[in-house]
C-alpha cells in the first residue's frame, strides 16, 4: 500500500515506471521482471533506422546470440550464418517490434527459428551433425572430460526441437516462460517437450552405455 | 538415476561462456555491415515504393483508359449479355374462398378433426383470368404490312364513296362515293395480308379514321365502321391484328367546324392484286 501511495505521489514518469517495475516484480515474482522491461535507450532510434543505434544494439546482443547459435549448431560457419540472418531480419523487423517480449528474447526467437530451419534442412539432406566438428564449439584448452563431450554429442544427435529446448533450458538457463516466449508455444507444451527431450536423451545415453 | 541426476548431467555438459570460441572481429564487423546494408536497402525500397505510388497509380489508370478507348470500336453492345427480366406474376381473383371456420360452423369438432386430418393438402391452383376483363384499348391507326414487296402508291379516296347498305368498297385509285376519305401511309406492325388467291401482301397501309366523313345516310347519329384485316392464323402475331378495333373519329369532316365526333367501327379488308383494295364496312 505504501508503495502504491509513493507511486501515485511521484510526479516523475521515469521514477514512476521504476516503481511500477518494482511493484510488479514483487507481486508476480520472477516473471514480473520479464513482463515489465526497461527498453534500451537506443531502441527508439534503432526503430527509425539510425545506424549508430543499430550498431549499438548489435554490440550489446551479438555475444548472447552468438553463444546460443554455437550451442545449437556447434559449427562455426553455421553459427555465423544464423547470426547474420538473425540480425538482418531483426534490423528489418525492428519497427514492428511491439515490445511484448524483451529484446533478447525476441532476438533469441529469430535465432532459434533460423537454427531449427537450418537443422531440419540438414536432417532432410541426411547430413550427420553428431560427429562433425564436435570439438569446434569450445576452445581446445577448455575441453572437459570425456563425459561432457559425450553428453554434448548426444544432445547434438537429438531432434532439432528436443535439442533446442534442452539447450535453452539447461545451457542458456532460461525459465519455462522465457522458453515459451522464444518458441511461441504455450507453457504446458514447453514442459511436455522438455520432458520428452529428456526421455529421448536418457534413452540415447543408456543405449550408448550399453554399447560400451 | 533420477530426474535430478539427468538434469545435472545435462547442465554439466554445458560449455561455459568463456569456453565458447568467440566470434572473430572480422566476422563480427562483416555481419554488422551486411545487416546494415540490408536494412538500408529495405528502407530505400520502402521509400521508393511510397514515393512512386502516385505515379504508378496514374500510369496504371491511364493505361487502362487507353486500352478501353482503343477497344471501344470493337465492343458491340448488342452482343453483350443482358439479364433476363423477371415477369411479375399477374394476380387475379379465381374464386371466392370460404373460410373453413365459417364453413364448418355448427358442426361437431370431433367430426371436423378427422376430416381435416384425412384431407390431403391441395396444391395452389393457378389463377384463372376472368373472361370479363375489359378489352384492351384499340389503337387509332391500323397497319398492315407486307415484308417482301415495296409499299404501294397511296390510295386516293374520293370525297364520297359508294355506300350500299352500309358497305363501302374502295378500289385503289377508284372513287368510292359515300365513303369517308381514309388516309393511307406507311407504318409498322401487322402481319402479311392475304389477297385473293395468294398470301402475298402488297399493302403497306395505314388506316386512320380521324378524317372519316359521314356517309349520306338517313340516320347520321352514329356511324360505326368495323375494321378487320384478314390475316391468316398461321402468320405469327396476326391474332391481335385480326381482332376488331374501335376507331374513334374525332373530326369526321374536312371542315373542323362541321366535325361530328362519332364512334366508328371500321371493317377493312386488304387484298393484294394489281392494286390494293380496301373494303370498309360501316355499320350504323
Amino acid at each position: 500500500m505504501s508503495t502504491a501511495t509513493s507511486i501515485l505521489s511521484d510526479d516523475t514518469p521515469s521514477v514512476l515506471s521504476l516503481h511500477t517495475c518494482d511493484l510488479w516484480a514483487r507481486l508476480f515474482g520472477k516473471g514480473g521482471g520479464d513482463t515489465v522491461r526497461r527498453e534500451p535507450p537506443y531502441l527508439a532510434l534503432a526503430r527509425t533506422g539510425d545506424e549508430n543505434a543499430l550498431a549499438q544494439l548489435y554490440a550489446e546482443y551479438k555475444e548472447p546470440v552468438w553463444r546460443l547459435c554455437r550451442r545449437l549448431l556447434r559449427r562455426e560457419a553455421d553459427a555465423e550464418d544464423v547470426l547474420q540472418t538473425t540480425f538482418i531480419k531483426a534490423f528489418c523487423a525492428l519497427p514492428q517490434f511491439r515490445g511484448d517480449a524483451s529484446l533478447k528474447t525476441w532476438l533469441f526467437r529469430i535465432a532459434v527459428n533460423e537454427a531449427i530451419t537450418l537443422l531440419r534442412r540438414r536432417d532432410a539432406a541426411h547430413v550427420s551433425t553428431t560427429d562433425e566438428a564436435i570439438d569446434d564449439m569450445v576452445a581446445p584448452d577448455a575441453m572437459g572430460d570425456a563425459e561432457r563431450v559425450a553428453v554434448r554429442a548426444l544432445i547434438a544427435s537429438l531432434k532439432p526441437d528436443f535439442r533446442t529446448v534442452l539447450v535453452l533450458r539447461y545451457w542458456e538457463e532460461l525459465s519455462y516462460e522465457e522458453i515459451a516466449s522464444v518458441l511461441s508455444l504455450p507453457l504446458p507444451s514447453v514442459k511436455m517437450r522438455i520432458h520428452r527431450a529428456k526421455e529421448a536423451f536418457r534413452e540415447l545415453y543408456l543405449g550408448k552405455e550399453k554399447a560400451r | 538415476m533420477n530426474q535430478n541426476e539427468w538434469e545435472a548431467r545435462l547442465r554439466a555438459a554445458n560449455p561455459r561462456n568463456d569456453e565458447i570460441v568467440p566470434m572473430s572481429p572480422e566476422s563480427s564487423l562483416r555481419i554488422l555491415a551486411v545487416a546494415l546494408r540490408a536494412n538500408r536497402r529495405r528502407r530505400s525500397r520502402f521509400a521508393a515504393f511510397w514515393l512512386t505510388t502516385p505515379f504508378r497509380v496514374a500510369v496504371g489508370s491511364a493505361a487502362t483508359f487507353a486500352l478501353a478507348y482503343c477497344l471501344m470500336p470493337y465492343i458491340n453492345v448488342s452482343e453483350m449479355p443482358v439479364a433476363e427480366r423477371t415477369v411479375a406474376p399477374t394476380l387475379a381473383v379465381a374464386a371466392a374462398t370460404v373460410s373453413p371456420v365459417a364453413k364448418n360452423k355448427g358442426t361437431d369438432a370431433a367430426a371436423r378433426v378427422p376430416k381435416a386430418a384425412n384431407s390431403s393438402p391441395k396444391p395452389a391452383s393457378a389463377p384463372v383470368l376472368p373472361s370479363m376483363l375489359p378489352k384492351p384499348v384499340a389503337p387509332q391507326v391500323m397497319l398492315a404490312r407486307s415484308r417482301n414487296l415495296p409499299p404501294p402508291a397511296p390510295l386516293s379516296v374520293p370525297e364520297r364513296g359508294e355506300f350500299r347498305g352500309g358497305v363501302a368498297t374502295l378500289a385503289g385509285g377508284s372513287s368510292a362515293p359515300g365513303l369517308p376519305p381514309l388516309r393511307y401511309g406507311e407504318g409498322g406492325g401487322g402481319g402479311e395480308v392475304p389477297g385473293e388467291g395468294t398470301d402475298e401482301g402488297n399493302m403497306f397501309v395505314s388506316v386512320s379514321g380521324d378524317s372519316v366523313l359521314l356517309p349520306e345516310s338517313d340516320d347520321e347519329d352514329d356511324l360505326t365502321v368495323t375494321v378487320r384485316r384478314d390475316v391468316p392464323d398461321t402468320v405469327s402475331g396476326s391474332a391481335e391484328a385480326a381482332a376488331l378495333h374501335v376507331i374513334p373519329v374525332p373530326s369526321a369532316t374536312p371542315d373542323p367546324a362541321d366535325a361530328i365526333a362519332v364512334p366508328v367501327w371500321t371493317h377493312v379488308r386488304v387484298e393484294t392484286g394489281a392494286e390494293p383494295v380496301l373494303t370498309v364496312t360501316a355499320l350504323n
